[in-house]
């Protein structure tokens, strides 16, 4: 006979174990998805990489601090790994009721999750901390000398809703980087929005709506437009919809604009194009909004959370950084210069 | 259910279909029209401003008063209605534009310099709207040609909209060049 004792700790051991190897086998795969595109970006942007490495030379202690935090991760990782093989072990070479020594472990094995993920988000705080108090404002002194940054600088919520392009419940903001750019006043921010859903039993979730940067700068024309490039989605606005004549733009994005010749007057061909080849090169997409004479622009990327896998992958970072920006630059001077033109 | 109820059913469901696609074809022809009628208007716009410009050019190329004469007389027809004259009248305007380009004195003018100025908003303006139309079009023969919409479309007398030459062959007239 089964006895219950040894019965409901071997399933909720396997259960962990199950729970794991899940979570193994899905950071083992978005490892490789990130190193392919990483490998992409490290191949086709060379130069850029190259600086940031010799930007990076001149701080010794960034490698020490990496290590120790990686170093703690992979021997708590170990530890648990071995803690999990004791039982298994045991019951492989002895007898089932070695299965006993799973309800003394399973305790000591939640003990440990907590150690790890409290020793581990330090180790990973710690980094990110120094990341983006020395690493990014050099990358802005090197690449963007016009821009400064604020890890602590939150955006008001007030801008970010005056662009009509989210509804959400919860709201955070930090990181904001201001100064000009194009010869116009710029602030943009990682913003993190979140919508709350309760069920019936008063269960409450959250779910994001968007995690991303979002930048907003004035427009010096007067112009009584309303016009969204939004990535694939509906808007928020009665506003029309407006199609183009570049069938790939069309695949990625949608367009809506109070004025139809307008819109397209802003997004000549040239522009589409622009747009299809950026989204293609840096691998994520965007928002682009004209409305009250101001420009809001929305990108889909996590800028400032980096990994401390090694230097590689912190400038693969620190290339996204550039880009994004480089981007912003490319997308509002184009942008700039055709309503400069624009006789409305 | 019998089999009266549900060859009733099925002859709803085709009718309800049939008169979607009849108003979707509706829908995008109407858009072709609108947007065609709104190229014509900014090509209106465009050749309105020609007396103007026929009188800033003559003050500074009189040599070239058979090229003024022929646009004078080819927007004269296209506004009566004639729509074959719209290409020459935009060969004739090209090279009108084109001409002026020849005359620094003419270009440096504040009058000319303000012509140039509504003619760029209304070339930018026409080249937004003969995008829509193409869109336009492109969309109504898509959808007239789809299976099975073709069966309802050519039983309706849909048929497919050629895109017009004077449209097409428009030449973008560019202000920027400098001497």
């Amino acid at each position: 006979m089964f006895n219950m004792f040894l019965i409901m700790p071997a399933i909720m051991f396997l259960f962990i174990f199950g729970i794991f190897i899940f979570i193994i086998m899905s950071v083992v795969k978005n490892n490789k998805k990130t190193q392919k595109q990483d490998e992409t970006i490290m191949k086709y942007n060379a130069d850029v990489i190259t600086k940031y490495e010799k930007l990076v030379s001149s701080m010794p202690s960034i490698d020490n601090i990496r290590k120790k935090a990686s170093r703690t991760k992979y021997i708590v990782i170990l530890v648990f790994v071995i803690m999990l093989c004791i039982p298994i072990f045991l019951s492989l070479t002895r007898s089932i009721n070695n299965f006993r020594y799973i309800s003394f472990l399973i305790p000591l094995l939640f003990v440990f999750i907590i150690v790890f993920a409290i020793k581990n988000s330090s180790g990973t705080k710690k980094y990110k901390e120094f990341y983006k108090k020395t690493v990014i404002p050099a990358i802005l002194k090197e690449f963007k000398s016009s821009l400064s940054y604020d890890m602590d600088k939150a955006m008001d919520k007030a801008l970010y809703n005056e662009s009509k392009l989210d509804i959400y419940d919860t709201y955070s903001s930090n990181d904001t980087i201001t100064g000009t750019l194009c010869g116009k006043k710029f602030i943009m921010s990682d913003i993190h929005t979140q919508d709350r859903d309760t069920d019936k039993d008063g269960h409450t979730s959250y779910t994001t709506s968007f995690h991303g940067c979002y930048a907003v700068m004035d427009i010096d024309k007067k112009i009584d437009l309303t016009m969204e490039v939004l990535n694939n989605r509906g808007s928020l606005e009665r506003i029309k919809k407006v199609d183009t004549d570049n069938s790939v733009f069309n695949k990625q994005y949608s367009v809506y604009s109070t004025d139809e010749i307008i819109a397209l007057r802003i997004l000549t061909p040239d522009v589409l194009d622009k747009i299809v080849l950026i989204t293609e090169k840096s691998g994520y997409s965007f928002d682009i909004k004209i409305k009250n004479n101001k420009l809001y622009l929305r990108f889909y990327c996590d800028l400032f959370e980096p990994s401390y896998k090694d230097n590689k992958s912190d400038a693969v970072y620190a290339y996204k950084y550039i880009t994004i920006l480089d981007n912003i630059e490319l997308i509002v001077k184009e942008i700039f210069k055709l309503l400069d033109e624009l006789e409305v | 259910m019998g089999k009266e109820t549900l060859l009733f059913i099925i002859l709803g469901i085709i009718i309800i279909y049939v008169i979607a696609k009849i108003n979707s074809f509706i829908v995008l022809k109407r858009n072709v029209e609108r947007s065609k009628s709104s190229i014509d208007v900014f090509l209106k716009k465009r050749y309105d401003l020609i007396p103007s410009l026929v009188q800033c050019v003559k003050e500074y190329c009189k040599y070239e008063s058979s090229v003024l004469k022929d646009i004078k007389s080819l927007r004269k027809t296209f506004l009566n209605g004639n729509e074959e004259s719209a290409l020459k009248l935009n060969n004739e305007y090209v090279k009108l534009v084109a001409l002026a380009e020849n005359y620094p004195d003419l270009k440096a003018s504040d009058n000319f310099l303000q012509l140039q100025k509504s003619l760029s908003k209304i070339e930018s303006e026409l080249q937004a709207s003969r995008r829509i139309y193409i869109i336009d079009i492109t969309k109504y023969n898509t959808k007239i040609k789809q299976v099975p919409g073709i069966i309802i479309s050519s039983l309706m007398g849909y048929t497919e909209i050629k895109y017009p030459e004077y449209i097409i062959d428009d030449v973008k007239v560019d202000f920027s060049k400098k001497d």
